[in-house]
């Protein structure tokens, strides 16, 4: 009886460590999939950049990549959403400014949250934004309609293979989550 | 007859006591994340 405690005591006292990583894995896992997605440039995410930081970028006038824009709704969400160009060619290390366009088709205010994904994966990484809609929540009124700017540059470094890059954003519906 | 039982009901412990470390282990991930959630 008196060796078999011991036992116990190093069982329970790693039980308990694993209890205890278990809870900071469930904590934690929000902000580790978004370092991951960061470093990775997985699920489309893109980063941002200062206005300062593009203008130190070299623009590469002989290299030219085609940007398709695309514009989705959640379900649910009973909005008109659509890019102002559907498709332009960039010269990598260039500034440009877009729009997309945005009205609340409800009798009622709405709060929307863009979220953007790029395709192909790899090239998230290259795709930066100085100003875009999708920073902050868009509150719309009941008909209202917006037009919303987009300025973008895409990093020179970006892999020679990759010659079109589609841009999509979905609009959510956080109404309820903004009251709060 | 007797061990037989005595070792039934051992492994009838030991099944419960993998439930319990299992429950617990899902419910402080569970804790953990709603916990982030509520704090955000």
């Amino acid at each position: 009886m008196s060796t078999a405690r011991p036992t116990h005591k190093r069982l329970l006292v790693k039980l308990g460590l694993v209890v205890l990583a278990m809870f900071g894995f469930g904590f934690a896992l929000v902000p580790i999939y978004d370092v991951i997605c960061d470093i990775t440039g997985l699920n489309g995410k893109t980063g941002a950049l200062s206005a300062k930081q593009a203008e130190g970028m070299t623009v590469d006038e002989i290299r030219t990549i085609t940007l398709e824009f695309l514009a989705n709704l959640n379900q649910g969400l009973d909005w008109e959403f659509r890019p102002g160009v559907r498709k332009m060619q960039v010269h990598p290390g260039k500034l440009y400014s877009v729009s997309y366009h945005a009205r609340n088709l409800t009798g009622h205010q709405m709060v929307g949250q863009a979220v953007p994904s790029v395709t192909p994966n790899t090239a998230a990484a290259y795709f930066s934004k100085t100003e875009c809609f999708c920073f902050t929540q868009q509150s719309l009124a009941a008909g209202e309609g917006r037009d919303m700017p987009l300025t973008f540059i895409v990093n020179p470094d970006l892999p020679e293979r990759i010659k079109t890059i589609s841009l999509s954003y979905t609009f959510f519906d956080v109404t309820q989550t903004a009251k709060r | 007859m007797e061990s037989e039982v005595t070792e039934q009901g051992s492994r009838r412990k030991g099944v419960m006591i993998t439930v319990i470390v299992v429950i617990t282990i899902a419910l402080a991930f569970y804790v953990g994340a709603y916990l982030y959630l509520a704090s955000v």
